[in-house]
């Protein structure tokens, strides 16, 4: 009984790994990658459109390289974290840049 | 003149396969000494690092990195199939 | 998968391991979109090639200039005070010019809509006679340049966001692919062949290996093409209105006011030498606004046919002096990386030596894209608990491959048959063309349902190179003049398409035949014996 029921919790404990790192990797992965689009946008030096343009070459490489850490971090719940930190990052330069300088 | 990156990249590729113990064993009929595969891997790299430079001195610098990709990518596939699908029979003797 | 982790935490395992089930994951949810991206990818490498081998009747290559000045003469007489007139340039692989016009916008014409949607009396090739050419209506090799980014009977952005969704699985596909297998470059000249599993992922490999330079660079250049959709959110940042940026990346001379005084236009053809002298290289396209006004323009902008970056630089002239009077500046730094990684892409700088090597490489991630899902049938055959009867996921699955891996091929051939055999005459033949590609994939794909995978295989392979054989042996029977005729008069396009064809053909069999005569392994065998045996204790 002891066994069965601790076989179920180690399931579903995987199962909601799982949805933590796919939620880590698409969804969290795609608003990171975003974000950093927008904060080097900001940020590169450079013309603005070459820093908008360079900004996205490298969010899209970002993007592969999220999901990748999604599923290599210990655990799903610690992507979710550095990811979500990632990502306030990148919109606390995107705020403080539009903020001092507005947009074109 | 610069699909001459072709047979070079097709040789040192060629090379690098022969130095493993399957295809030494099929091909030579015995197993790799450690001196010619040293000798082997030497001449591959030798034979693939002379593309890179060859392929920009025929194209520049432009076209020559991509011709040079092309090309060695061309390469290797070449020596795939030649060590891969060649008639078991062809064997060098010595 | 993650069955094998250890006493401690369930979570953590190692990093090898968990890279392999995302490449598994990620490869297989839209491998099937990516195997039809590849595809029509692949064959797009031909498009030129296909535009003209899809219409046998077109005249042998002219000179550029003279088609040019037939193609101002045929606008002139058809539409002398239209909007605007775009030329396409013919080149070394298109014999005609391809133009487009906007008739004169009438405020009290009746209704205009009716007369533009299709399309067919604003569009002509034309010769360098001045004559519009008349050649069977199709799509020829564009259906599968639009089909590898567009798809079809869909919204454009829906099918765009598919594919780009599919392009970013299959780069982190293949990056994890090689985290997963450490000794790949070690492997990859071993081919152990009939040995089941082990073969079919020895050919993942090699196809994945030998062409990881392409697989890398156009997975990332696709998603670069459609960049501006996917990631937006650097320009949402910098920019307040979406017209600013597209201004900035393509900077575009502006649109003429029409004056109502009438004024002849400029001889092109001296027009488009000088703009060739000023781009440094051959001209594309050629677009004319308000023709025989006094306000004309035209634009001259460079082929992408000898340039990396397809963002082609262009010059516009004053209609009636022919004087120059803008240039595009040069594009910045990371503008001019983007065009340069679309160019590499589309490969329309490539020469015909280089073409191959794209369209060998093409081949190469098709077939990579295709082992791999079948890698997954394979694998988990072995691991059922009772190969005769699987779980859905994986009668899903294999159906699919069969539908799809199968299927697609066939249709393809089913695509160009129809350009041989439908009336030439007939009008909404293109779109006929496309709809037996479909008719051919959905009966394909529920006969894959129907029969028994082994004999759908066989079936849907073998079908697919009969079809292409047999239709090289149409052409050779049915085109006047002859491909032979044709090559000696140095055009070597039919001979060269219908015998890559006929090689596909024969694979296509030599595939069949193999499936046909493979045997189960005996690993399976022996486990399928011990069943039985349970079954009978």
């Amino acid at each position: 009984m002891i066994a069965r029921a601790t076989g179920r919790a180690v399931k579903w404990r995987r199962r909601g790994d799982n949805a933590l790192r796919f939620i880590a990797a698409v969804p969290a992965g795609y608003a990171v990658a975003s974000l950093w689009a927008a904060a080097l946008a900001r940020v590169l030096p450079g013309s603005r459109v070459g820093a908008t343009v360079a900004g996205a070459l490298i969010a899209l490489a970002l993007c592969a390289a999220a999901a990748m850490y999604a599923y290599g971090a210990r655990s799903g719940a610690r992507a979710l974290l550095v990811l979500c930190l990632l990502g306030v990052v990148a919109a606390a330069i995107v705020w403080a840049s539009v903020s001092a300088s507005g947009r074109l | 003149m610069i699909w001459l990156v072709l047979p070079l990249a097709a040789v040192g590729f060629l090379l690098f396969g022969l130095s493993t113990d399957d295809h030494h064993l099929r091909r030579f009929g015995r197993r790799c000494a450690a001196s010619s595969r040293r000798a082997m891997r030497i001449g591959g790299w030798a034979a693939i690092g002379c593309c890179f430079p060859l392929a920009i001195d025929l194209l520049g610098w432009i076209f020559g990195p991509i011709a040079w990709a092309g090309l060695t990518m061309l390469g290797a596939g070449v020596a795939f199939v030649m060590l891969n699908f060649a008639p078991a029979g062809l064997r060098v003797r010595g | 998968m993650g069955v094998g982790f250890g006493v401690g935490s369930p979570v953590s395992r190692p990093f090898r391991q968990s890279q392999a089930t995302l490449h598994t994951w990620s490869g297989l949810l839209l491998g099937w979109v990516l195997f039809i991206v590849f595809t029509t990818g692949t064959i797009a490498f031909w498009r030129e090639a296909l535009n003209r081998w899809m219409r046998p009747e077109l005249p042998r290559i002219e000179q550029p200039m003279r088609v040019l000045s037939g193609a101002q003469a045929f606008l002139q007489r058809t539409v002398p005070d239209g909007q605007s007139w775009y030329i396409t340039m013919p080149s070394d692989r298109m014999p005609v010019a391809t133009l487009f016009w906007i008739p004169k916008t009438d405020a009290d014409a009746p209704s205009g809509r009716g007369r533009r949607r299709r399309g067919t009396d604003t569009q002509a090739l034309v010769g360098a006679d001045g004559t519009a050419v008349v050649a069977r209506d199709t799509r020829g090799g564009d259906f599968f340049y639009r089909f590898h980014f567009d798809l079809h009977y869909m919204p454009v952005l829906w099918a765009r966001w598919i594919v780009g969704v599919a392009a970013m699985m299959m780069l982190v596909a293949i990056l994890t692919g090689i985290v997963t297998h450490k000794k790949i470059f070690r492997d990859f000249f071993t081919l152990r062949r009939g040995k089941g599993q082990r073969s079919w992922l020895d050919g993942h490999n090699a196809t994945a290996v030998l062409a990881l330079p392409f697989h890398l660079m156009i997975t990332y250049t696709g998603l670069v093409t459609l960049m501006a959709m996917l990631m937006p959110w650097g320009a949402v940042a910098n920019y307040t209105d979406e017209a600013k940026i597209s201004k900035a990346l393509f900077p575009h001379v502006e649109v003429p006011e029409r004056s109502n005084r009438p004024a002849p236009l400029v001889d092109l053809v001296p027009v488009v030498r000088d703009a060739e002298r000023r781009l440094g290289g051959a001209a594309a396209y050629v677009e004319v606004r308000e023709p025989g006004d006094a306000s004309a323009r035209i634009t001259v902008t460079r082929s992408p046919a000898t340039l990396l970056n397809t963002r082609g630089a262009s010059v516009a002239y004053d209609g009636v002096t022919g004087r120059p009077i803008w240039q595009s500046p040069p594009p910045d730094g990371a503008s001019a990386t983007a065009g340069v990684m679309i160019g590499l892409h589309a490969g329309r700088y490539a020469d015909l030596g280089l073409r191959w090597i794209y369209f060998l490489c093409g081949v190469a991630g098709t077939v990579m894209v295709a082992s791999g899902l079948v890698l997954w049938t394979v694998k988990r055959r072995e691991r059922l608990p009772d190969p005769a009867r699987p779980h859905l996921g994986f009668r899903i699955v294999e159906r699919l491959n069969l539908g799809v891996l199968g299927g697609f091929p066939l249709a393809v051939a089913g695509f160009f048959w129809a350009n041989r055999l439908l009336p030439t005459a007939d009008a909404g033949r293109a779109e006929r063309e496309v709809t037996v590609l479909f008719v051919v994939w959905g009966v394909a794909f529920v006969a894959g349902l129907i029969l028994r995978p082994r004999w759908g295989w066989q079936a849907l392979l073998g079908g697919t190179g009969a079809a292409l054989i047999a239709l090289a042996l149409f052409d050779l029977a049915t085109l006047r003049p002859g491909m032979f005729a044709r090559f000696l008069g140095g055009d070597s396009l039919w001979v060269g398409t219908d015998l890559t064809l006929a090689v596909f053909g024969i694979a296509f069999l030599l595939i069949a035949r193999r499936v046909a005569r493979h045997r189960p392994t005996i690993r399976v065998r022996t486990r399928r014996a011990a069943i039985s045996m349970d079954a009978m204790a």
